[in-house]
Order: C-alpha cells, then structure tokens, then sequence
C-alpha cells in the first residue's frame, strides 16, 4: 500500500480536516474549498490517469470533478466522507467521459463477456500525448494500457482500491454497490489484468 | 470448493481480507493445486505491478485552472445558491438570465427614437401629463387605458388624445418595419374592451377582436401565434414605445395639458445601468433580447422580463415542473405564454400550449409553472413565446434540454460544460450547430429567437461542448451567458 500513502503524503496539508474545511467552504469560504482541491486533486488526478488512460483527459476530469463538486457542495450533507463523496462525483465524470467516447467509436464497441478471456476492447486514447511521457519504464506501460483495457466498472474498483488506496467498505460508499459486488469486481478485474499482463511480465521476469 | 470459487477468492487473500482459516484453507489447497497456485502467484505479480505503478504528477498549472474555473461559479453560500435552496421562486428571482422583452427594442430608457424628434418638433406636446390630462374627449380606449395607468401604475403611457393625433404618431413611426398603417378606429374597437377595466396596456388581441376590425387587418408583423391586426398593432406599438417608460428630457420638453410626466423611470434607468450587466438601453436594442438582468427591486419600474429556467428531464414519463417567471412594472391586462414542445416532449397533463393568458398585474413577478413530460430519450426542444397585446413586445426563446443519463445523481450534477465533444462543422446553419452541441454535450440551451443561421465552419477534438457554444456564440457576435448549468445566448448589442 506504499502509493496511495505516497500519494496522500504529497498534498495533504497539516491543520485543518476535510470536514472542518468542508463546513467553511460551504459557509462561502472559498480558500477553504482551495485547500480541500490543494489536497485531493494530486490523488484524484492520479484517479482520472489510470481510469482514463492519457493525461488530458485526466486534467480535464479532474477539473470538472471540482467544479461538480463545487457546484453541488450545498448538497454535501457529511453523512460520508468529503473523500468518499468526492470521489463519487470523480468516478462518475470519468465514467461519463469513457462512456462518450465509446458512443463516438462507432463500430469498436464489443460488449464485455466476463467468460472470455481475449476480447477487443477500444483502446485508451494515446493520441494525446505518448505514453512514454507519463510512463518511464516499458513494464509500466504495459500495466497503464492493461489497466485502460480493463471494462469500466472494473477497472473503476481496481483504480480505487489499488491507485487510489479505498478500503472496499470505502468503494461500496463511493460506486453505492453492494460490497460483496465491490469484492468480486475487484477480484475479477485483476484476474482480467493478470492474464492482459502475464505474457509480458514473464519477459521482464 | 472447486478451483474457480478459490480463484474468486485470490484477491481477498492477497489484502488480507479473509479470516485466518479462510487464509489458511486456501493455501492448503493450493499446496495441492499447482493450478490455483501458479495462477495466484501470478495474480499477486499482478497486483503488486499496479501498485508499483508510479505516481504520475498533475501539470503545475492544473491547480490555477482549478481554480480559475471555480472563480467563475457562485460560492456554495452566495445569494444566488442560497436562493436555490429556499426554493424555486426565490430561485427565479435571484439572478437568472433573463429574455428581456422588446420594449425596449427602439428606445432610450423606454422612448422610441422615432419619438425622439417629435420630442423637438411641434408635434412634441402630445405627450401628455396623465395627472393632468383631462377625460378623453373621444373613445380612445388608449386614453382611457392611459388614465387608468395613470392612477394605477408608476409608469404611465403616452398617448394621444385624440384620433388625428393618433394617426400622425402612427404614421412617424410607420418606419419601423413592424408597424401597419394607422386606422384609429379598428384600433378602439380592438383595445377597448378591457382597458378600461383592467389597466395599462390594452389587452391582447383576440381572433375575435380581429374579426371585429375587418378588412383593416393583416397579418401580425412579429408574432408568429398571436393573431394580431397590424391596426392594433400600429396602436399599440405607440402604448408600446412609451409603457416603458419615458426620458427626462421628454418630461422637461413638454408643456401644457400634453406633457407627460413620468417621475420614476429615469431613476429606474440610472439603477438599470449601474447594476445590470446586460441592460442595454440604447436604442439599438433588438426586441426579444435577453440579458441577465437581476430582478429589478421591488417598487422599482421595470420592463417586462420573461425568465425561463429549463428543467432537468432524467427519465421517460417522470414529468418535470418547468416555470416560465414574468415580472412588469406596468400592468398588463393580458399576456399570453405559450410552450410548444418540439420534440420528445409533452405538456402533463396534455394541454393546450397557450399554458397562461391572462394579466399581469404591475410589478407583480408571476410564476406559471407547467409540468413536461419526456416521451422517449434524446434531445428534447421545447419553445417558449411570451406574447403582449404590444407590438414589439414580445419574447420568443428555443430550449434545448440535455438526453439524461441513468444514474445520475446529485452528487453528478450536470456540469455546464458538458460532455467532451469531437464535431466538425462545415457550412452548418448556427442554430443547428448550437443543437447538435447541445446534443453530444448533453448541455441545456436556450436560444433567443434573434439567434440566426449563419454558416459556421468549426472543427474541435475531445472540447467540452460549453467551450465549443462559447466560442461560436462569441465569434458570431451572440451574448453568452451561463446561470443555472444553462447557456443562454442572443444577439450582441
């Protein structure tokens, strides 16, 4: 668990907690709500990369997943964590984004059999920028793309357990699925991510 | 347990999420099963590559952009958002772009440049003190509606005071394409009626009263629904041109029993101009343009705003209350809002789309709510026409609601700049470009009818479709402003 703490420790601010900056923000102070983006956007960023697949549309989730916030902080009651809200309005912009952009590749779109082991799927959207940009070995690429080819809402319980660093009770909170869903979507998601990966892994062995 | 309810289990094992006999079962078998054990060595590999994967840094520059973004949208607890949580009237009133009705199309705080050299020439004192204008000597029902206004309302309007003068007023301002050929005595005959019962502007005009005015008639310059003679009209675009209210210098440059006084307006002119961002009081000002424009203060006069705020449709046959909010400061005996639904959409129950007719009462800020229906997903258009018995005076606005998506939540709340879109525009008529951006980005648009269809030739990759309406709007010369998750566009002054 050595990243997500990693992570955490690049943006956390000492003093106030989220929910004390929460309440402040609310009250209309906005370097409150500058503070609590401060702190969380690194990770979030980070969310969007992995759940996206290049770095543009990872900056472009991420600011759209603080305005949402920002726009609906009214709204945030604290029945959960800011975290775990945040990351609901996070998920959900990045699940937005790769569900338009498989309506606009027209053709490519193979449904998931969750039997089936080699499946063409869209690839993530390289176009951007190369990979090799973000990515300093060739083993990471490799687990960056396996991870884009992963489906969905796999892909979106493994970010968050394995990048982000959410406990399952944490994810179940963030997707509002059931936990045990939370565990066997995780569980499958890597077995998917095992054999993408496996090949390649055994040349760096 | 055979091998693939194991397998099921790799992951809890590797956290270390089972219990210890759990645990402890599981390597048993897997002391057994070479299977179950290579394949979770491997799946161990697996995961522990993801987390090496290494952080990736955010651009320095995300953090500005963040917050630059934020700037533009209110704080959580600004009036506006403070509005929205104590409901949808309040919200109305808050700060909501508005459509602000054409009264003002030809005027200077309400005057109409054609009046402006009647202001310095020999016809100028017709314009007439209402306090002191004596009973009309004929059944002008204008004068009659202006006396009422007189006692009833802040502002008040300028008439003539009798049928000659009528016709010269009409005929120096039968420049205005808009306007028909004068013909006073249709004109009584049409506005008569109510006046005199309810107020200041004479009332909407009817197919029976146009009946009534016989051949005189024509079609109705502007409005496209309300039948309107273009006798009346001409009559009332005169009502028009002054209900709003009226210049100093004109107060200052009459004299007699004519001169008008209008106490209030030009402070409400002063307030308009250094408050509203939008208002626009020159006399270039198109009819039917929208601005955002607060919510004049109470007792203060005003023009006649029309505010609809597009609903959010989140799931076939859920109907969705939508409002459409008219404010005046001037009363109106009758005003007529109507909703056609273009596609995907319904009124609920099914109606008529003329969903209001009837006054509206000075400075009275009425709401008309309706409830919409979505007959199927997709792009759902409505069109939303406010109509006064005033030619000129009316507002005509096509909404383009965002396909909803399942599951959305509050949590998701639509962002203004909607989805990311890749659209290539070559020779495409505006309107039909702001649609399908509308469509794709899954925004909310609401059009002023002076948004035209000039050619646009556009390309853009994975560009937030706000951004894309933005920049069309702003290259072509359109006002654009975003309240409400909603981009409300019309034609730049």
């Amino acid at each position: 668990m050595g990243l997500p703490l990693i992570l955490h420790a690049l943006g956390v601010p000492v003093g106030d907690s989220d929910a004390q900056l929460v309440a402040r923000a609310k009250a209309g102070d906005r370097r409150s709500f500058d503070l609590l983006v401060q702190s969380h956007y690194t990770l979030v960023y980070n969310t969007a990369y992995r759940m996206l697949g290049d770095t543009s549309s990872a900056e472009d989730a991420t600011q759209m997943a603080f305005i949402r916030a920002y726009r609906s902080l009214s709204r945030f009651r604290g029945n959960s964590a800011f975290s775990t809200w945040l990351y609901r309005i996070v998920s959900n912009v990045c699940l937005d984004r790769l569900r338009k952009r498989r309506d606009d590749v027209v053709g490519l779109d193979v449904s998931y059999d969750e039997d089936s082991e080699a499946q063409e799927r869209p690839l993530p959207d390289e176009s951007a920028e190369p990979a090799t940009n973000a990515e300093r070995s060739e083993l990471q690429r490799i687990v960056h793309r396996a991870i884009s080819q992963l489906p969905e809402d796999h892909r979106m319980v493994l970010v968050l357990y394995d990048i982000t660093g959410f406990s399952y009770e944490e994810i179940a909170g963030i997707l509002q699925i059931p936990l045990g869903t939370v565990k066997s979507r995780l569980n499958r998601a890597r077995l998917a991510l095992r054999d993408v990966i496996a090949p390649d892994l055994e040349l760096f062995a | 347990m055979q091998c693939e309810q194991w397998r099921e289990q790799f992951g809890q094992l590797h956290d270390g999420a089972l219990s210890p006999e759990q645990a402890a079962a599981m390597r048993r078998h897997m002391a057994d099963c070479a299977d179950c054990a290579a394949g979770y060595a491997q799946f161990a590999v697996a995961v522990d590559s993801v987390r090496s994967l290494e952080p990736v840094s955010p651009p320095p520059r995300l953090l500005a952009e963040i917050s630059s973004a934020l700037d533009a949208i209110p704080a959580p607890s600004s009036p506006a958002q403070r509005a929205v949580r104590l409901g949808p009237w309040l919200a109305a009133a808050a700060c909501f772009v508005v459509i602000f009705v054409g009264i003002m199309k030809h005027t200077n705080y309400g005057l109409p440049p054609t009046l402006e050299p009647q202001a310095q020439s020999p016809h100028a004192p017709r314009s007439m003190s209402l306090e002191a204008m004596p009973a009309p000597a004929m059944d002008d029902a204008e004068v009659d509606a202006e006396t009422e206004a007189g006692k009833a309302s802040a502002i008040v309007a300028e008439s003539a005071p009798d049928a000659r003068e009528a016709e010269e007023i009409s005929a120096s301002t039968a420049r205005s394409p808009d306007e028909g050929e004068p013909t006073g005595r249709a004109t009584r005959r049409v506005v008569a009626p109510r006046v005199r019962a309810e107020g200041s502007h004479p009332p909407l005009p009817t197919t029976e009263r146009h009946d009534e005015t016989g051949p005189a008639t024509s079609p109705p310059p502007r409005l496209e629904r309300a039948v309107q003679p273009e006798v009346a009209a001409d009559q009332m675009a005169k009502v028009a041109r002054s209900a709003g209210g009226v210049r100093p210098e004109i107060s200052a440059a009459g004299s007699g029993p004519n001169r008008l006084k209008i106490d209030k307006a030009p402070q409400h002119a002063e307030r308009t101009e250094a408050t509203v961002k939008y208002f626009d009081t020159t006399p270039t000002k198109a009819a039917t343009e929208m601005g955002a424009v607060p919510t004049p203060p109470k007792g203060q006069p005003s023009k006649l705003f029309v505010r609809f705020i597009p609903p959010r449709v989140r799931r076939v046959g859920l109907p969705v209350t939508a409002a459409v909010t008219l404010n005046a400061a001037a009363a109106f005996p009758e005003v007529a809002v109507r909703v056609e639904t273009l596609a995907g959409l319904r009124l609920a129950p099914a109606q008529d789309s003329c969903i209001y007719r009837g006054p509206l009462a000075a400075d009275e800020t009425k709401k008309i709510e309706f409830k919409l229906l979505a007959d199927r997903q997709g792009t759902h258009r409505l069109r939303v026409s406010v109509e006064t018995p005033v030619a000129g005076l009316q507002a005509q606005m096509e909404v383009i609601l965002p396909d909803f998506e399942a599951g959305d939540d509050s949590a998701a709340a639509t962002d203004a700049l909607g989805h990311s879109v890749t659209v290539t525009f070559k020779e495409t008529p505006l309107r039909q470009a702001f649609l399908e951006l509308a469509r794709q980005g899954r925004i909310s648009l609401v059009l002023a009818s002076t948004v035209g269809n000039e050619r646009v030739t556009y390309s853009c990759i994975e560009t937030p479709a706000g951004s894309v309406v933005r920049i069309l709007a702003e290259t072509h010369g359109y006002e654009i402003t975003v309240e409400d998750n909603s981009y409300y566009i019309s034609k730049k002054q």
